[in-house]
């Protein structure tokens, strides 16, 4: 992607006034996006990213710039500019850069730009014209398709040279129901970091029927009622409940400033002890995993949660440095125009016992959330929240009837003490998750789980 | 490569491959951010960007394409995408590029002096910051989130039917979280402030309100479930403003998906709410010329207390309701289609101050903050429910702070339960949908659970 030498002279340059540590960090991406309203194509872009970011540490800060332009005289100016911030007078030198080897564990086997536009088209035409022809109330639906191929090369004073291919793609599909003056929507979108193959036998029209039942069932749903009850989340995507409550306070980005609810809690019980959880960027294919993360270190799988304890951090080089710990390979980025810091991968609360049934039948009352949205999460506090999408009433050990409305509130520590029965039924939904280093692919999972006296809420109209 | 240079080629490609109109949308960026933390630059960002976005129509249809490489090898990668993509397109919807207008007007949104701020003094200003919040109160134990911004930004548009303006622009903000402790409850919370004039930054100032803040709202707990009257803090007010911002563009109402569809000239919110845009405001953040389809920016009135008096437009929805654009044709990012944004969009103010809507209420609550506005609210049907902190407000004045409850409520029916409006406008950071605010509004009934 760039000349060795040049890389060589940029890391130098960005040494010169004495700094310990610099890193290249080099992508090229190209994107396709596909936006079809009411099954007609509305939306076609292609774009092409290109840029160079260059990270200085400075003692235990850091100083970052980007640039798009690559040229050889741009590049050893932007390099010497940012070392000019920088105060450390350690003299160290770049090493040779010695490439990387790693398996490509996400292959593309079908590449996307050999598929004609026309049958990404038809295929998101499949789900909507299953959604319309689901129910008389779908008034509208919305189709999207996304395919991005990036190339990274990641290069430091250490030696390191690493070069990886990386590819996704993801579906959106959704329906909206309408009546008199109200409107829902539902939606489901799969992806993964695989080629077009992921397509391969996926049911469009299953996705279209899918997304046609929830929103009807919640246009008539009354809403869910407020106060502290027993909740049992879905699988899958009710993952996000981890990835909110717990996942982000375990970030060496809030850790290292203190700035999270577990910063010392370490090697101390911090969930029930039927609970383990787990960030591993290894699976092969899965939306949220890496060959080498941002900074070219190895992906692991990390037990973040074992029997309740808290076991690891999810760390950084820079936050490592900080901590006086070494990297996870976490140190993600959503592209060159961002610092790397420590991020989730895949994301998960490991399998239990129970079937879904015996969880509901050991539930009085309380609801079950079986579709969870997004939420978001104040580390320092650990307070969260996170949206429920469609849900409905547990009465006497059984599910009743459809609620809407609900949203799901408290903090971290709290919650993670009161999952008290786990399934059986693991599965994983994908995200996009938002932090200081940019917008990134991340899967969230879990099997259905049990929490109990978690606030709900909801209306009372 | 020289722009100039580049445009030049890409006509002469774009021609060539038969397209009938086509137009190159150009962005240049900088932008410095200078993080700090324990009165050291944690991170200090320079950022140089350019990108460029290219849409031509082919038979009668629209492609687009981008790329932030801009070079030879480039030209033929847009043209060839945009081609494929404007054959796929399927909507009946004419989209076509503007030609210009005979008159822009004059707007401040480039300071000069701004552009000229040394680093160091910038640094400075952010330490300050720091320190002035530290030094508030010994319960603020850190500030895990400070940091200066100074962003500049140039927009070129041209086109094969003679439209070719320019437009620079810059702006700064600032903003200080503090993580607060007393021992028992820990918080975390700040302020922001957005401008053009670093000499009229005060970081004393805003490190102290940060601090403030943080502190007023240790040893919060909830409240019990029930409906309150509410006040939500202007801020909070703005954030839920913007969450719903879409149902005012003309592309999601023709598109089946705003709840205001077939509303215009109806009573939609109380007599206490009027709502504008207003792309000529001075030195705010939305201020503009133009929108990214080179259409003269104009002030309009949406809302004119309660009653719904227009959407906003780009040329392609405007064409289809048979109506004039009204400069709202935006783009979230260079690479982005144009779709409906909002240019400095907000309720109109009031003379009423803060203290006398908390008055007004008299026993309730008031709001500041609302948490995973990105989750619990749906745009589409107005539906609501969200973490939320603030106050008990008893007699007229806050009592205690409160935490861990949710507000729920449909948007479309809060706005119409408006029964005031303070005179406390503050613009914030700017949103995915535009630079969005409003005042402190004052709500007959709002759903909280609590305990």
């Amino acid at each position: 992607m760039l000349d060795k030498n040049l890389v060589a002279d940029v890391l130098t340059a960005a040494l010169s006034t004495g700094a310990s540590f610099a890193e290249v960090f080099v992508e090229n991406t190209v994107n396709n996006n596909i936006v079809l309203v009411n099954n007609v194509v509305e939306q076609a872009n292609s774009g092409i990213e290109h840029g160079v970011g260059i990270r200085i540490f400075d003692g235990l800060n850091a100083v970052y710039a980007f640039t798009n332009n690559m040229s050889r005289d741009n590049l050893l100016r932007v390099a010497k500019q940012a070392a000019g911030a920088v105060k450390e007078r350690k003299n160290t030198k770049a090493a040779d850069l010695v490439v990387l080897n790693f398996d490509n564990i996400s292959p593309m086997k079908v590449p996307y730009n050999t598929i004609p536009k026309n049958q990404i088209v038809d295929m998101l035409r499949v789900a909507g014209k299953a959604s319309m022809e689901a129910d008389t109330q779908i008034t509208g639906t919305r189709g999207q398709y996304l395919d991005v191929v990036t190339n990274v090369l990641v290069a430091n004073s250490e030696g390191v040279w690493g070069e990886d291919v990386r590819n996704r793609t993801r579906v959106s599909v959704s329906a909206v129901a309408s009546s008199a003056g109200e409107k829902q929507t539902a939606t489901r979108n799969p992806g993964a970091q695989q080629g077009f193959e992921f397509y391969d036998g996926m049911d469009f029209a299953g996705l279209g029927r899918d997304c046609a039942k929830e929103a009807v069932t919640m246009l008539h749903a009354g809403y869910a009622p407020s106060g502290k009850m027993d909740v049992v989340i879905g699988n899958g995507f009710g993952g996000v409940i981890f990835h909110e409550a717990c996942g982000h306070s375990l970030e060496a980005t809030g850790v290292a400033k203190k700035a999270s609810e577990f910063w010392d809690k370490k090697g101390t019980q911090i969930a029930n002890p039927i609970v383990n959880a787990i960030d591993d960027g290894t699976t092969p294919g899965a939306w949220g995993s890496q060959n080498m993360d941002d900074e070219g270190g190895k992906p692991r799988r990390n037990v973040l949660i074992k029997d309740g304890m808290l076991n690891t951090f999810l760390i950084d080089k820079l936050n490592g440095l900080r901590m006086g710990e070494e990297s996870t390979g976490s140190g993600r980025r959503q592209n060159y125009r961002f610092a790397p810091t420590s991020r989730m991968t895949n994301t998960y609360i490991d399998s239990g016992n129970s079937t879904l049934n015996e969880i509901i039948s050991a539930t009085e009352y309380g609801i079950y959330a079986k579709r969870m949205g997004g939420g978001s999460v104040t580390p320092a506090t650990g307070e969260f929240n996170f949206a429920v999408l469609e849900s409905y009433m547990i009465r006497n050990g059984k599910i009743a009837e459809p609620v809407r409305g609900a949203s799901l509130i408290g903090r971290g520590s709290e919650v993670l003490m009161n999952i008290d029965m786990i399934g059986n039924d693991m599965d994983h939904g994908q995200g996009m998750c938002g932090s200081v280093s940019g917008s990134i692919p991340a899967n969230c999972g879990q099997p259905s789980l049990r929490v109990k006296n978690i606030l709900v809420g909801g209306r009372s109209e | 490569m020289d722009l100039k240079a580049f445009k030049d080629k890409l006509f002469t490609a774009a021609q060539a491959a038969g397209f009938e109109e086509y137009e190159l949308y150009c962005q240049n960026g900088a932008r410095t951010t200078i993080n700090i933390f324990n009165q050291e630059v944690q991170q200090f960002t320079n950022a140089a960007s350019t990108g460029v976005s290219f849409r031509g129509k082919f038979g009668g249809k629209m492609g687009y394409a981008s790329s932030e490489r801009i070079d030879d090898t480039v030209v033929g990668f847009l043209i060839e995408s945009a081609k494929a993509n404007a054959t796929i397109i399927e909507t009946v919807e004419i989209e076509e590029l503007h030609g210009g207008d005979a008159n822009y007007p004059a707007v401040q949104n480039h300071n000069s002096d701004l552009a000229n701020v040394t680093s160091e003094d910038k640094i400075e200003k952010a330490m300050k910051l720091e320190a002035a919040a530290k030094a508030f109160d010994e319960r603020v134990k850190a500030v895990p989130y400070c940091a200066f911004v100074n962003g500049e930004q140039e927009v070129l548009i041209a086109n094969s039917k003679g439209l070719d303006v320019f437009d620079k622009s810059n702006h700064m903000f600032a903003y200080a979280y503090c993580q607060a402790s007393d021992g028992t409850s820990t918080k975390m919370d700040g302020d922001s402030h957005v401008g053009f004039d670093f000499d009229k930054f005060d970081p004393v100032s805003l490190g102290e309100n940060s601090a403030k803040k943080a502190l007023e709202s240790l040893g919060a707990s909830p409240v019990p479930s029930g409906k309150y009257k509410v006040v939500l803090e202007n801020s909070c007010a703005s954030d839920l403003l913007g969450v719903f911002f879409p149902a005012f563009s003309a592309e999601q109402a023709q598109k089946g998906f705003s709840i205001l569809a077939g509303k215009l000239g109806e009573k939609v919110a109380s007599d206490a709410v009027s709502i504008v845009d207003d792309p000529l405001l001075p030195w705010q953040v939305g201020t503009r010329a133009f929108d990214s389809e080179g259409v003269a920016a104009r002030t309009k009135t949406v809302v004119d207390m309660g009653t719904f008096k227009t959407f906003l437009h780009n040329t392609k929805t405007a064409r289809k309701d048979g109506v004039s654009p009204t400069g709202n044709g935006l783009k979230t990012a260079f690479n982005a289609p144009v779709t409906i944004g909002g240019t400095n969009f907000f309720i109109q103010p009031s003379g009423t101050s803060l203290d006398d809507l908390l008055a007004q209420v008299g026993d309730g609550l008031m709001i500041t903050d609302f948490a995973g506005l990105h989750a619990g609210a749906n745009p589409v049907s107005g539906e609501f429910s969200l973490q939320a902190q603030g106050f008990v407000i008893k007699n007229g004045k806050k009592e205690r702070p409160v935490e861990l409850i949710t507000a729920s409520g449909n948007f479309f029916q809060l706005i119409a339960k408006v029964e005031a409006v303070a005179g406390d406008l503050k613009f914030q950071i700017p949103g995915m949908h535009g630079n969005i605010a409003s005042p402190s509004l004052l709500i007959s009934s709002l759903d909280i659970a609590g305990n």
